[in-house]
C-alpha cells in the first residue's frame, strides 16, 4: 500500500463518522421503509403510493414507469446528501486544526510525510471518500427499498417487473453517478475554504468558518446595500440539488402528480442529465479553480505556520 | 567525524522578541548533546530550524541539506520525539505500528515489536488508555526503530516519573546509541543527563554561550570550596560565580590554575547545572 492510501487510512481510523453515518443512514431509510410498509399503507415513492403506483401499470408505457421509480430512487439521496454535508462541514473545519490542537501535528510532521501529501489526504477524504460512501450508502437503500416495495406490490397482486429492469437501474447508477460528480464538484469551494480556515484557526475553527462569511455579508449589506455575497454563500451550501437539476427539470427530468394527471417525460434520464450541463457550467468551473486555489493555499499554511497553536 | 549539523548566526525574531540572536553551532556524528538553557532562551526554536519546522535567517545546514526548504528528504534520516503528549489520543498502538511502516521506509517493524515486547504495551490498546510513561515507551519504541542518522529530543521526559525518565535514557542508550547516530536533547533535567552526554550546548536568550565536549569541561571549569576565611582571595581569582553552602563559600572558575586553587580549599569537577548557573547568572549580571 502506498504512502497515501496510508494517509487515508489514518484518516477513517481517526474519523469513524466517515463511514459511520452513511451506516446508519443506509440503515435507518431501509428500516425506516420496512417498519412503514409492514405497520401502515403509506410507503410512497416519488409521491405515490403503492396502490397508486401499480394502478400506473395500466396507464403508463413500460419505459415511463421505469424512468417514474428510477427517479423515484434517486430522490432517496436528497436526505442522504443534507447528512454528508453536515459531516462534511465538521471534518473539513477540524481537518487541519484538530492536529495542532492536540499537537498530534509533530508526531506527523516528524514523518517523512510532505504538508501536500497530508492535506490531499484529507481533501480525498473530504471530497471523494465521504460523498461516495453517502452515495454508496444510497445505493444500497435503493436496492433495500426497492426490495420492500416488491414484496408490498406482490401483496397488492401488482406486476413487479419493472422495478427490476436494467433500465431502471441503469438509470439509478446513472443518477447516483451523476449526483456524487456534483457534489464533488459543487463542494469543491466550501471543502478548501473549511480548509484554510481549519489551518489558519488558533481556536474554534467551526465558529470562524461561519463568522468570516457572515461579517463580509454584513459588511456588504452596510456599505453597498446589495445582498450578492449573501445569495452566493445560500446557493452554494443549498443550491445543489436547484442547480444540478434545473437543467434536467427544465427539459422534463422528473415526474409531476396533478390531478391525478402524471406528467412523465419520454427520454431516459440518462439523456435528460446529458443536457443538463451542469457540470461544465461557469458555477462549477469557477468553483473548482477557487476550490483548487484554496486547498493550494492549506498547504502552504500547514507547511510554513507555527506547527502548534 | 563527520559534521551532521552546522548552524552559523541563526536569527530568529517572533514580533520584536528575538528568539534567535546570531546562533553558531556545530554538531558532529556519533555524539549525544545536550542543548541546555532557560525557559524562552531559544532551545525549541534551535530545535524547529534544525527540524526544518521554522525558517531562520542565518546558514544552517543538516545532513548536508537546508532542512527547512529540504524538509522532505531530511525527514527520512532524522527522527524527533517533541514531547510525551503528540501521539494522537485516538491512535491504537498497532495503527501506530501500521502507519509508521507504511509511511517510513526505514522502520523496523520486527525491532519495534521486540522493544514493545518488554513492555506492558498491549497491541490492542489505544494511546488515550496508556500511562504517560508507557506513551513515551510507545513513542521511543516506534523512533528506535527507525533508523535515522540524528535524533532530536525536546524535552522528551516532560511529566514523568522518575523511574519512567530513567528507563527513557536506559533504553536510549544502551538499545539505539552507536557510533552512528547522533542525539540532540533538551531537558530542564539536566542532571539525568549528566552522564549520557558528550557534548554541552547553553544557550541564552537566542545566542550560544557555551559549546564544549565533556571532557572540555573537566579540563576548563572547576569549583572551589572554601572556609569564609579564604573567600576573599577566592574571590581575587575571578571566579565566574559564588554562592554559599552550608557555612562555606563554593566558587566556579573558568580556566583557572588548579594549583592555585588548591591551596586554597577543596577542588571538584562542577556539575553541569553548578556551570549552567553561573553562566546563566554571568549572562544575565
Amino acid at each position: 500500500m502506498n504512502k497515501f492510501l496510508w494517509l487515508v487510512r489514518r484518516e477513517l481510523w481517526e474519523a469513524r463518522v466517515i463511514w459511520i453515518a452513511p451506516v446508519i443512514c443506509a440503515v435507518i431509510i431501509v428500516g425506516g421503509t420496512l417498519g412503514a410498509s409492514v405497520f401502515s399503507h403509506g410507503v410512497d415513492i416519488g409521491g405515490l403510493n403503492p396502490e397508486q403506483l401499480s394502478k400506473l401499470n395500466d396507464v403508463l408505457r413500460p419505459d415511463k414507469l421505469e424512468t417514474v421509480i428510477a427517479v423515484g430512487l434517486g430522490g432517496m439521496l436528497v436526505p442522504l446528501y443534507l447528512v454528508l454535508a453536515f459531516t462534511q462541514f465538521f471534518y473539513a473545519a477540524d481537518a487541519l486544526y484538530g492536529e495542532r490542537r492536540d499537537r498530534s501535528i509533530l508526531f506527523f510532521k516528524s514523518l517523512p510525510v510532505s504538508d501536500t501529501e497530508t492535506v490531499l489526504s484529507k481533501l480525498a477524504i473530504a471530497s471523494l471518500v465521504m460523498p461516495g460512501a453517502i452515495v454508496a450508502a444510497g445505493l444500497v437503500s435503493q436496492v433495500g427499498v426497492a426490495l420492500i416495495l416488491s414484496a408490498k406490490f406482490a401483496s397488492f397482486g401488482a406486476v413487479t417487473s419493472h422495478l427490476w429492469t436494467a433500465r431502471v437501474w441503469g438509470d439509478v447508477l446513472v443518477l447516483d453517478g451523476y449526483l456524487l460528480l456534483a457534489v464533488i464538484a459543487w463542494t469543491l469551494p466550501v471543502v478548501g475554504y473549511l480548509f484554510l480556515v481549519s489551518a489558519w484557526a488558533r481556536r474554534a475553527p467551526v465558529g470562524l468558518a461561519v463568522l468570516i462569511p457572515g461579517a463580509v455579508i454584513l459588511a456588504e449589506w452596510i456599505v453597498l446595500h446589495t445582498p450578492h455575497v449573501w445569495w452566493t454563500v445560500v446557493g452554494r451550501l443549498f443550491g445543489l440539488f436547484t442547480r444540478a437539476f434545473e437543467g434536467g427539470t427544465r427539459h422534463g427530468l422528473g415526474f409531476t402528480v396533478d390531478a391525478d394527471q402524471l406528467q412523465v417525460p419520454t427520454d431516459s434520464v440518462r439523456t435528460l442529465l446529458l443536457r443538463t450541463e451542469f457540470l461544465v457550467s461557469p458555477e462549477v468551473l469557477i468553483g473548482l479553480a477557487v476550490g483548487a486555489a484554496l486547498i493550494a493555499a492549506s498547504i502552504g499554511v500547514r507547511r510554513y505556520r507555527d506547527a502548534t497553536i | 567525524m563527520a559534521t551532521l549539523i552546522a548552524a552559523d548566526n541563526l536569527t530568529k525574531n517572533f514580533g520584536a522578541t528575538r528568539a534567535l540572536d546570531g546562533a553558531s553551532f556545530k554538531i558532529e556524528s556519533g555524539r549525544i548533546v545536550g542543548l541546555i538553557g532557560p525557559n524562552g532562551a531559544g532551545k525549541t526554536t534551535a530545535l524547529k530550524a534544525v527540524l526544518g519546522l521554522a525558517r531562520c535567517e542565518g546558514s544552517l545546514k543538516v545532513l548536508g541539506l537546508d532542512p527547512y526548504l529540504q524538509r522532505d528528504q531530511l525527514t527520512t534520516r532524522v527522527s524527533f520525539i517533541a514531547d510525551v503528549a503528540v501521539l494522537p489520543r485516538w491512535l491504537k498502538v498497532s495503527q501506530a505500528l501500521d502507519f509508521v511502516e507504511g509511511v517510513h521506509p526505514g522502520f523496523k517493524r520486527a525491532r519495534c515489536e521486540q522493544f514493545l515486547a518488554r513492555t506492558t504495551i498491549k497491541m490492542t490498546s489505544r494511546v488515550r488508555e496508556l500511562s504517560k510513561g508507557m506513551i513515551t515507551q510507545l513513542h521511543l519504541a516506534l523512533v528506535m526503530a527507525i533508523d535515522a542518522q540524528l535524533l532530536v529530543l525536546d524535552e522528551p521526559t516532560l511529566g514523568l516519573d522518575i523511574l519512567s525518565r530513567k528507563q527513557f535514557y536506559d533504553t536510549l542508550l544502551s538499545d539505539y546509541m552507536d557510533a552512528e547516530r547522533t542525539i540532540l536533547v533538551t531537558t530542564h533535567q539536566v542532571e539525568e543527563i549528566e552522564n549520557i552526554l558528550t557534548d554541552l550546548l547553553f544557550i541564552d536568550r537566542g545566542r550560544i554561550v557555551l559549546d564544549i565536549s565533556m571532557e572540555q569541561v573537566a579540563e576548563r571549569f572547576q569549583q572551589l570550596v572554601v572556609a569564609p576565611d579564604r573567600a576573599e582571595a577566592a574571590r581575587a581569582l575571578k571566579p565566574l560565580n559564588e554562592r554559599q553552602l552550608l557555612g562555606r563559600h563554593v566558587f566556579l572558575y573558568e580556566a583557572a590554575d588548579p594549583a592555585q586553587l588548591e591551596r586554597l580549599g577543596e577542588v571538584r569537577q562542577p556539575s553541569i547545572v553548578d556551570l549552567f548557573v553561573a553562566k546563566m547568572q554571568r549572562g544575565a549580571a
